[in-house]
């Protein structure tokens, strides 16, 4: 290799090293982390002032162009703009999820940076310092008595840990109070990482589903059918409500099955969910269901069951509902009443053959009880119950984010509780000479006094 | 007993009141009997309010944290009792012309806006109904409020007196930059404890932990704010003035996750309402 190329190789990886350098540079600093945080916490803001699209709606392309037609009444012009930014879903676009790595990145890196020099500085630190320190430092004192041993007990006394080193005359003394605390800062960094870590293993490897079961139905958790599919009966399900109108309670009692077994029974409510093989069965929402029975001309029984009515439109809890062996398909809606058990059911249907939705092939209303013919059907209502939502979680990572959680917050206290605060002193012949550092807002002054104090 | 701890909040709104007039006497002429009779009042009128608040809590069986009412007489309550603390702690009397005004704007919020629902004790929403996870997120959130909120009066006062001509009568522009340096950093991990417990409290009853509610972010941007300003402290350029201000953007967003999400965004915790 001739010595043109050599330099050239060497200049090229001697840029490399530069970059690798600059770039570690760039995420040590301070600075930069405050930049990070301070974009997190502004977007975050932004996300906080608009709209974001709700996480089902963003899911389907479709409902999403029309969620944002909706939106153009209140944004106008800037919907496209917005929706090209990705406004309306900040906390899941890119650009924020770039700026959360940023600054895992900056802590991770920052943590390694101090590491080393943090753990020398309480494993070996240095004992002594220049004499001529001694006499210039920020903060020193000097008093013309020599009782080297005297020092060393009264800052054990104050909580100081003490070395010392004797050379020739002259006595070196050098106590660290709370050094370890300086660990609390690297603890809770690690622990707000855990955090992220924590989430995104549930993200990964946990799933969430809302189950929606009508009263005396039961619900297959996961939508595929697999032998340990885990089964969930809802036997009862109560709301009770206060005079004004608002909740006061509300609770399943349900009963899980697996392979065809009762395996476990229990009542849900918000604050008090159930778990089976780690997967917790929480009490989310309720509404109306309609008992319904349909048979057709021969007696044969096509529907008998209990649908929930999760729909809604201005109040009025709806849902769709095709009738098998027939091509109808029906539209239930259930009328409200003052009183309880006087709802009635609207019934409309519509024949899929003639795809025309404009005009209903069949209508009736039932009563609680009633029973009506049409279309050659008949239709009949058991009467009005109501059905159980509940959200079905398996969360992995959980124990790891309030574990890390705990660390974060352990490991802030201490670092911001526990200052840590270091003296250096040089016993001489005549006279002992001392320093102290103190960390933020210790009064290092304050402190050399206190110790010359507890020598007298 | 609900119409005593009226009253005590009656008394209380007083004392605070003439304790800020006395602060601004003090302040004006530097007259240290004035200033030891504001002190008085400033810490008559915060037992007072933590009178009021155990009262209530005697009548309802629970933290007085679940509506408009109760939440900002604590939110008072937690800056009026963090000021007389850090006061002792300094001796610094001057302060208490910038930090109890807002204690007092608080209190007349609350009277203005929701003094109705003071009259009654409200039954809880199911999402409420867990009484060690209520009292425990409350009460930590209004301990990391209320420091904040001396941080702040400290971080405005800061800003008059890091000006070439430093008021005699006020506190050095070192004292109060340690003054809320020291707060922020005992107040922060309070309100990280308060989001933690947040969360927990939220995947328990909701079966997730955290959602993006409005409420929720915004807490976590204020907890941001504050962990800027941890980090901004110690670099050159971040020193003094900008610091300040940082405080006082940090503060604003503690108000507004407080109170503006409950008031002008829908979300999770709006049931916490006027």
């Amino acid at each position: 290799m001739d010595r043109a190329a050599t330099t050239a190789a060497d200049a090229e990886k001697g840029s490399g090293e530069n970059l690798f350098a600059s770039i570690w540079q760039f995420f040590t600093s301070q600075r930069t982390a405050v930049l990070i945080i301070i974009f997190i916490a502004l977007a975050s803001l932004v996300g906080a002032l608009i709209v974001q699209v709700p996480a089902d709606i963003a899911q389907s392309p479709a409902d999403y162009a029309s969620w944002l037609e909706s939106m153009r009444d209140k944004y106008g012009a800037l919907t496209g703009v917005f929706r090209l930014l990705d406004i309306f879903n900040i906390y899941n676009s890119l650009w924020y999820r770039i700026g959360l790595a940023l600054l895992g990145i900056n802590i991770m890196v920052c943590t390694v940076n101090r590491f080393p020099p943090l753990w020398r500085s309480l494993a070996t630190p240095r004992l002594r310092l220049a004499d001529s320190y001694y006499q210039t430092a920020p903060h020193h004192l000097a008093v013309p008595t020599r009782k080297g041993e005297k020092l060393s007990h009264v800052l054990r006394g104050k909580g100081y840990q003490v070395r010392q080193v004797r050379e020739g005359d002259s006595l070196y003394v050098y106590g660290d109070r709370f050094g370890w605390a300086k660990l609390g800062s690297m603890v809770g960094h690690l622990g707000l990482i855990l955090v992220v870590v924590g989430a995104l293993w549930t993200n990964i490897g946990g799933f969430e589903v809302d189950a929606v079961i009508p009263e005396g139905n039961t619900t297959p958790v996961y939508p595929v059918q697999h032998p340990q599919q885990i089964q969930i009966r809802n036997d009862k399900f109560v709301a009770e409500f206060y005079p004004d109108g608002r909740p006061k309670d509300f609770y399943s009692d349900i009963v899980l099955f697996q392979g065809g077994r009762e395996v476990k029974r229990g009542r849900v409510r918000v604050n008090e969910s159930l778990s089976y093989q780690g997967i917790t069965f929480h009490q989310s929402f309720y509404g109306p269901a309609a008992a319904l029975e349909v048979k057709n001309e021969e007696g044969r029984v096509l529907v008998s069951d209990t649908v929930a009515l999760t729909g809604n439109m201005n109040g009025i809890p709806y849902q769709w509902l095709s009738i098998p062996l027939t091509d109808y398909t029906v539209f239930l809606s259930l009328m409200p009443s003052k009183e309880s058990g006087k709802e009635r059911l609207a019934i409309l249907g519509y024949k899929e053959t003639t795809g025309d939705f404009s005009q209903p092939d069949l209508q009736l209303t039932l009563q609680a009880g009633e029973a009506k013919n049409a279309g050659g059907l008949q239709f009949s209502f058991e009467g009005a119950k109501q059905y159980t939502g509940l959200r079905v979680r398996r969360n992995p990572g959980g124990s790891l984010i309030w574990t890390a959680s705990g660390l974060l917050i352990l490991g802030l206290s201490i670092a911001l509780y526990f200052p840590r605060r270091r003296v250096w002193a040089l016993v001489t012949t005549s006279r002992t000479h001392l320093v102290a550092i103190g960390d933020r807002f210790v009064d290092a002054d304050k402190e050399l006094r206190a110790i010359v104090q507890g020598m007298k | 007993m609900l119409k005593m701890s009226l009253y005590f909040f009656t008394a209380s709104f007083v004392a605070l009141g003439v304790a800020t007039l006395f602060y601004l006497w003090y302040t004006w002429r530097g007259n240290r009997e004035v200033g030891r009779l504001a002190s008085l009042f400033a810490w008559m009128g915060s037992i007072m309010i933590g009178l009021s608040l155990l009262l209530r809590s005697i009548v309802s069986g629970r933290g007085p944290f679940s509506n408009m009412y109760e939440y900002s007489t604590a939110f008072a309550f937690g800056i009026a009792l963090s000021y007389v603390v850090v006061e002792w702690r300094y001796k610094q009397r001057a302060m208490g012309f910038f930090v109890l005004p807002w204690v007092l704007l608080i209190l007349a919020s609350v009277v203005w806006l929701g003094f109705a629902s003071a009259e009654v004790i409200e039954p809880l929403v199911p999402a409420l109904q867990n009484n060690l996870l209520l009292t425990l997120h409350v009460s930590v959130a209004i301990v990391a409020y209320g420091i904040f909120g001396v941080s702040f009066g400290a971080a405005i006062m800061y800003l008059f007196q890091a000006s070439p001509k430093p008021r005699s009568w006020m506190p050095t522009a070192t004292t109060l930059d340690e003054i809320s340096y020291r707060s922020v950093m005992i107040g922060f991990p309070f309100f990280a404890l308060m989001i933690a417990l947040g969360a927990y409290w939220a995947d328990t009853a909701w079966g997730r932990y955290w959602g993006w509610d409005p409420k929720e972010t915004a807490s976590l941007v204020t907890w941001l704010i504050y962990a800027a300003y941890l980090h901004a402290r110690n670099l050159r350029g971040w020193r003094g003035r900008p610091s300040a201000i940082l405080l006082i953007v940090g503060f604003a967003a503690t108000l507004f996750t407080y109170f503006g999400v409950n008031l002008l965004l829908p979300g999770l915790h709006s049931y916490a309402g006027v």
